[in-house]
C-alpha cells in the first residue's frame, strides 16, 4: 500500500496548491478587515468560512483522485497488482489525507500566527480560535472516502450515485448542532453516533462491507426529506402568494381574560407585508378547542405576554469559541461572544480596528485587559427584554441588563455598569407598564417569582414618563439612577410552565402564564395567593386542517415519518423539554383525527406494497423483502429508494421453455426449472477436438 | 488433450442492459499456448478479459484462472497473471525508471534485468517521461512493465494497436522470447492476423459474443476450406452448402468458405457448380476474415441471403 500512497501523492500533489488557494481565500474572506472587523474575529465566522473552502477542496480531491478509474485502462493498471482493491482505495484516502491536511494546515496556521502577531490589543482575538476550524475540517474529510465510494460504485449520476456524498454532507451540518450540546450527556451520545458514522464511512469504502448499505440508506432518507421539504415549501409559497397569511395567537384583555385570535397578514402585489387585521377569537377556556368563530369584544387590544428566558440557553460553552451577539449600545457596538467577553467597538473612530476594549461587571477595559468579573451570560440578550417596555416608553433600550447572577444599569454616556441586585437569577422579564406606572421586574430564582419596582435614588418610581401617545419621532433618554424595590414574593407556577413561558400581570394584580407549545395556562389571583391554578387547553395553532391535515397524513408517512418523529423527540430533548410536548402540540382534531389516522395507514400500507414489489423485482429473499417493506413503515419512501440504490436492477427475458418473464442471471427458471438452452450451432464451430471424421476423405479436387 | 487448463469459463455471459455482449461461452486455455483471441470491434473481446480479471462481473456462468474464480482472485493469483490493457495506458508523469519503480514495489516477482532488456528492445531512455514517448515506446514500456513482473499468465488486450512495423516486430519477438520455456501462456486479443498467426499456436474467434472458434491454428487451417463456384454472385443457392461459413462474389463467380467440410460439403457443392468447382488454398486470415465476414451485416453477403 505504500507504493500506491506514495504514487498517489505525487501524482495529486500538483492539486496542494489549489487545495491551499481555495481553503485560503475561504479563510481570507473572514479575516478582519473593514467594517467586518467585529464579526470576522468570531470563531464561527472562521469555523463556517473554513468548512465551506474544505468541505470544497475534499470532494474535489476526492473525484480527481478516482474519477480517471472509471477508465478501463486505467482501472485495469491500477487494480491489477499484488494488492487488493481495499488497499487501493484506502492508499488514496491516506494520500487524499496528507495533502488535505496541508491545505487545511498551511492557511489556518497562517490565521494563528497572525492572530498571536495582532495581539488582544489589536483586535479581541487569539490563536485558539482556529482550533474548531481544526475540527471542522477534520470532520469535512469525510467526504473525501464518501466522494471515492461515490466514483467507485455502479450506479447513475442522475440516480442514485450520490446519495454517500448526500449522508456526510448532512452530517456535516448537523456537526456544529452536537458540538454546542456537547456538555450534556445527549451531547456526547451524540458525539458518539457521530464519530461511529465516519467510521462507517471509511469502512464503506470496502465494496462488500454492510456500512455501504448503511451510508446507501442515509443518504436515501436525506434525499427524501430534502425533496419533501422542497416540495412542501414549493406548495406553502405558493399557498402564501394565492391566499393571505393567517395565524393566530394568544392574548390578554384587560380583564385578564386570554384569548385565542386569530390575524390575516394583507400582502401587498409585489409580496410585501402591508398591514395585518385582526379576524376573530374566543375566549380560552379549559379542555376547549378553539373554533375561531366567535367575535373578538370592541375594546379589546391584545397585549403580548411577556416572556421568560429560558436559563443557561445563552450560556458560553466554549470558552476558546467567540460567538458574537450584536448589540447596539449607543454610539458603540457592543458584541458578547462564547467566552464571556463583553466586546466594545466604536465604528465611528478614527482608530483602525476600531476595537476599544472589554466590558466586564466592575466596568470598562483597554484592549489588552482582558480581566475583570465576566457576565456569566450575555446581559443584553436579557437586557433586550427587559428594557424592551422602557424602550417603547422612549428610553434607551439597552439601559438594563441581566445575567445569571444578577440586574445591571448600563450607562452609555459615562460608560459606567451599576450593579442593581445580586442574586442567583434563572429567568427574567419585565411586566409591562399599566396605568402609567413603571415597568415591573419578575426574576424567578429558586423556584420563587420576586416582583421588583424600579426606583429612583430617593425610593420614588414618578421617574418615568410614558412616551407621548401622539409622538412622531424616536426619544432617547436616559434612564436615571436607579434602584430595585422587592414588592413581593411568591411561587412560580409548576415546572412545565415556569421553564418555558410566558407571563403577564393583570390590572387587579392577578398573574397569568402561558406556556410556550401553548397548550395550558396557570393562573395565580394575586401575589398573596400561594398555589396556582393550572388550565389545560387545545391549541389549534399547530394543527393541519381540511384538505392539509389530510394530505400531511399521507405525505408525513410516505415521506418523513421516521425523520419528522425523531427529530422533534431530538429536538425536544435537547431542548430540555419532555420528548412528546411538540407531537402532543400537533395532534389534529378530533373530527379530522380518524381521516388522518386512514389516510395515514393506507398511505404505509401502499408504501410497504410498493416496497414489496420492489424487493420481489430486485430478487430478494423472502425474509429481505419481509424486512424491507416493514422497515418502509419507519423509513417512509427512503426505503424504496435504498432499495433501487443498494440492489441492482435485473433484467428479465421471456423463458424460451415456458415463456414467463426469467431473470437472464439465474441458471434455471424459476417456473419450469429449465435451464438456458445453448444457441443454436450454426454448423461453422470448430472446437478442438470436435472434427468431422470424414473430412479427410475429400476427393473434390 | 488439452493438459493443464490455465484458463477456463463455463457458459460466460455477460449483459450490458438487455443486450448480450458475451453469450455462453465456453473457454479453455492450456499452460504453454499462446491464444490470439480474434473478433470485429464489439465481438465482446475486452468484456471477456475483463471478466476474466475479475474487472466485470459475469452476469451468468463462470471463469477460472489457475483453477480460482475470476471474481475472488487473491493478490497472489494477480501477482502471477500479467495485464496490458487496450491502449498502453502508462501514468504519463512518471518516467519510464518511476513506472518501474512502481510496478516493481506492487508486484514480488518483477525482474528488472528483464525489464531493462525489454526496454532496451524498444529503445527507450529510462529516464524519460512517459508522456512524452511515442505509441511504440509506450507499447515497450508497457509490455515490458507486464513481463517483469514474470507472470504464468499473460493477457494482452490489443497489444500491437497502432504500433508500427518494427514495434510490431519487436512486441512480437519479446512474446515469443517470453514463451520460449513452454510453461508461461499468453491470451491476447488483435486485430492484426500476421501477427497472430506468427505467434500464436492456437485461435479464438468471437462472432456477436459467441465463440465460434477455439482451436489450435494448425487445426484451424486444415479445417476451412474454400472453393470457386460457377454461380451468379449473390445467389441463395449457396445456403444449402453445410458448414458455409462466407459467400462472396469475386470475378463473376462466387468462393465459399466452409468449416469441416465433408462428402456432404461436396455433394452439394458439385450440384450448386454447373463447372468443375475450382478448390482455393486457404490461408489463415482468409479463414479468420470468412469468420469476422459475418459480423459484418451490411457488408455480408449471408446476410443478402439470410443464411
Amino acid at each position: 500500500m505504500q507504493a500506491i500512497v506514495i504514487k498517489e501523492l505525487r501524482e495529486n500533489l500538483r492539486w496542494l496548491p489549489i487545495g491551499v488557494l481555495i481553503i485560503g481565500v475561504f479563510v481570507w474572506l473572514v479575516t478582519p478587515t473593514g467594517i467586518t472587523y467585529t464579526q470576522a474575529s468570531s470563531t464561527d465566522s472562521i469555523t463556517l468560512s473554513c468548512s465551506m473552502g474544505a468541505a470544497l477542496f475534499a470532494v474535489l480531491l476526492g473525484a480527481l483522485q478516482s474519477i480517471f478509474d472509471l477508465s478501463d485502462k486505467q482501472r485495469g493498471f491500477l487494480f491489477h497488482r499484488s494488492v487488493s482493491n481495499n488497499e487501493v482505495l484506502y492508499g488514496k484516502v491516506i494520500a487524499g489525507a496528507l495533502l488535505y491536511s496541508l491545505a487545511c494546515a498551511i492557511p489556518l496556521t497562517c490565521l494563528a500566527f497572525w492572530f498571536a502577531w495582532m495581539g488582544p490589543e489589536y483586535l479581541p482575538v487569539r490563536p485558539a480560535q482556529v482550533i474548531p476550524s481544526v475540527l471542522t475540517c477534520v470532520a469535512c474529510f469525510s467526504l473525501h472516502p464518501a466522494t471515492l465510494v461515490c466514483i467507485d460504485r455502479p450506479a447513475r449520476w442522475f440516480g442514485t450515485r450520490l446519495l454517500p456524498l448526500i449522508a456526510v454532507a448532512t452530517s456535516l451540518l448537523m456537526l456544529p448542532l452536537i458540538l454546542r450540546s456537547v456538555t450534556t450527556s445527549f451531547g456526547w451520545f451524540s458525539l458518539a453516533i457521530y464519530i461511529a458514522f465516519l467510521v462507517a464511512v471509511f469502512c464503506s469504502l470496502c465494496a462488500d462491507h454492510w456500512t455501504r448499505k448503511l451510508l446507501l440508506i442515509v443518504g436515501s432518507a436525506v434525499a427524501v426529506v430534502f425533496c419533501c421539504v422542497f416540495v412542501a415549501s414549493c406548495y406553502q409559497s405558493i399557498q402564501n402568494r394565492r391566499t393571505p397569511y393567517v395565524y393566530a395567537q394568544i392574548g390578554l384583555d384587560k380583564t385578564g381574560q386570554l384569548w385565542y385570535y386569530r390575524f390575516r397578514q394583507v400582502r401587498d402585489e409585489n409580496g410585501y407585508d402591508t398591514k395585518i387585521v385582526p379576524l376573530s377569537g374566543e375566549p380560552l377556556l379549559a379542555n376547549t378547542r378553539p373554533n375561531l368563530e366567535a367575535t373578538l369584544p370592541h375594546d379589546f387590544v391584545p397585549s403580548d405576554l411577556s416572556h421568560l428566558h429560558a436559563p443557561g440557553r445563552f450560556e458560553p460553552q466554549n470558552r476558546f469559541a467567540s460567538i458574537d451577539y450584536f448589540s447596539n449600545w449607543n454610539t458603540k457596538y457592543l458584541f458578547y461572544d462564547n467566552r464571556g467577553q463583553m466586546l466594545l467597538y466604536d465604528m465611528n473612530a478614527q482608530k483602525q480596528p476600531p476595537f476599544l476594549g472589554v466590558v466586564t461587571k466592575d466596568g470598562f477595559h483597554a484592549p489588552g485587559e482582558m480581566f475583570g468579573p465576566k457576565f456569566t451570560i450575555n446581559p443584553f440578550l436579557y437586557g433586550m427584554s427587559l428594557a424592551a417596555s422602557l424602550a417603547t416608553e422612549g428610553y434607551d433600550r439597552l439601559s438594563l441588563g441581566a445575567d445569571q447572577a444578577g440586574i445591571y444599569q448600563f450607562t452609555p454616556k459615562s460608560g459606567a455598569i451599576t450593579t442593581l441586585l445580586e442574586m442567583p437569577i434563572e429567568s427574567a422579564t419585565m411586566l409591562p407598564a399599566v396605568n402609567d406606572d413603571a415597568p415591573r421586574l419578575l426574576l424567578l430564582s429558586k423556584g420563587n417569582f420576586h416582583l421588583y419596582e424600579l426606583v429612583d435614588e430617593a425610593g420614588q418610581s414618578n421617574w418615568f414618563e410614558p412616551a407621548p401617545k401622539d409622538r412622531q419621532y424616536v426619544i432617547h433618554r436616559e434612564l436615571p439612577p436607579l434602584k430595585l424595590k422587592e414588592l413581593a414574593a411568591f411561587p412560580a407556577p409548576p415546572k412545565q410552565l415556569s421553564e418555558l413561558a410566558s407571563i403577564a400581570m393583570t390590572e387587579d394584580g392577578k398573574f397569568i402564564a402561558v406556556d410556550h407549545v401553548n397548550t395550558s395556562f396557570a393562573t395565580l389571583k394575586s401575589s398573596s395567593d400561594t398555589e396556582w391554578q393550572v388550565t389545560r387547553f387545545v391549541s389549534p395553532q399547530s394543527q393541519p386542517e381540511g384538505i392539509d391535515a389530510i394530505a400531511s397524513a399521507a405525505v408525513v408517512p410516505i415521506g418523513t415519518l421516521f425523520v419528522f418523529v425523531v427529530s422533534s423527540v431530538v429536538a425536544q430533548i435537547m431542548a430540555g423539554r419532555p420528548p412528546l410536548t411538540q407531537l402532543e402540540a400537533s395532534l389534529p382534531s378530533a373530527d379530522l383525527m380518524w381521516v388522518m389516522i386512514v389516510v395515514a395507514v393506507v398511505a404505509m400500507l401502499a408504501l410497504a406494497a410498493c416496497t414489496y414489489w420492489l424487493c420481489q423485482r430486485r430478487g430478494l429473499g423472502r425474509g429481505t423483502t419481509v424486512m424491507w417493506s416493514i422497515a418502509s413503515l419507519f423509513l417512509g419512501l427512503a426505503t424504496p429508494l435504498a432499495v433501487v440504490a443498494i440492489y441492482p436492477k435485473l433484467v428479465y427475458e421471456e423463458c424460451p421453455s415456458c415463456q414467463r418473464p426469467r431473470r437472464i442471471d439465474r441458471d434455471k427458471c424459476p417456473g419450469c426449472y429449465a435451464a438456458w438452452s445453448s444457441a443454436p450451432p450454426v454448423g461453422i464451430e470448430l472446437l478442438e477436438g470436435q472434427a468431422l471424421a470424414s473430412r479427410t476423405d475429400l476427393h473434390l479436387v | 488433450m488439452l493438459g493443464e487448463l490455465v484458463i477456463t469459463a463455463q457458459g460466460l455471459t455477460r449483459y450490458f442492459g438487455r443486450k448480450a455482449v458475451v453469450h455462453d461461452m465456453e473457454l479453455r486455455i492450456p499452460r504453454g499456448s499462446v491464444t490470439g483471441l480474434l473478433g470485429l470491434n464489439g465481438a465482446g473481446k475486452t468484456t471477456t478479459l475483463r471478466m476474466l480479471l475479475g474487472f466485470l462481473e459475469p452476469t451468468r456462468g463462470e471463469c477460472q484462472i489457475f483453477g480460482r474464480n475470476s471474481q475472488s482472485l487473491t493478490r497472489e493469483d494477480r501477482a502471477r497473471i500479467g495485464y496490458t490493457a487496450e491502449g498502453h495506458f502508462l501514468y504519463g508523469w512518471m518516467t519510464v525508471r518511476q513506472s518501474q519503480e512502481f510496478q516493481r514495489s506492487t508486484f514480488p516477482n518483477f525482474n528488472n534485468g528483464l525489464f531493462t532488456d525489454t526496454v532496451r528492445r524498444f529503445g527507450i531512455d529510462p529516464g524519460q517521461r512517459n508522456r512524452t514517448l511515442s505509441r511504440g515506446q509506450r507499447a515497450g514500456v508497457s509490455l515490458a512493465l507486464t513481463l517483469a513482473t514474470e507472470p504464468e499468465l499473460l493477457i494482452l488486450d490489443d497489444p500491437a494497436l497502432g504500433l508500427d512495423p518494427v514495434s510490431r516486430r519487436a512486441l512480437n519477438e519479446t512474446l515469443l522470447d517470453f514463451c520460449d520455456g513452454g510453461q508461461r501462456t499468453i491470451l491476447l486479443s488483435s486485430h492484426l492476423l500476421d501477427d497472430v498467426e506468427r505467434v500464436a499456436d492456437r485461435v479464438a474467434v468471437m462472432v456477436h459474443g459467441r465463440l465460434l472458434v477455439n482451436t489450435t491454428v494448425d487445426d484451424f487451417r486444415e479445417r476451412v476450406a474454400a472453393w470457386s463456384l460457377d454461380l451468379p454472385p449473390a445467389s441463395r443457392a449457396c445456403e444449402s452448402i453445410p458448414g458455409l461459413i462466407q459467400a462472396r462474389a469475386l470475378g463473376g463467380r462466387t468462393v465459399v468458405t466452409v468449416a469441416d467440410p465433408d462428402q456432404e460439403t461436396a455433394a452439394a457443392i458439385a450440384r450448386l457448380s454447373t463447372s468443375e468447382p475450382e478448390r482455393l488454398s486457404v490461408t489463415f486470415e482468409d479463414a479468420v476474415i470468412a469468420y469476422l465476414s459475418r459480423s459484418r451485416d451490411s457488408q455480408s453477403f449471408l446476410a443478402h441471403t439470410g443464411a
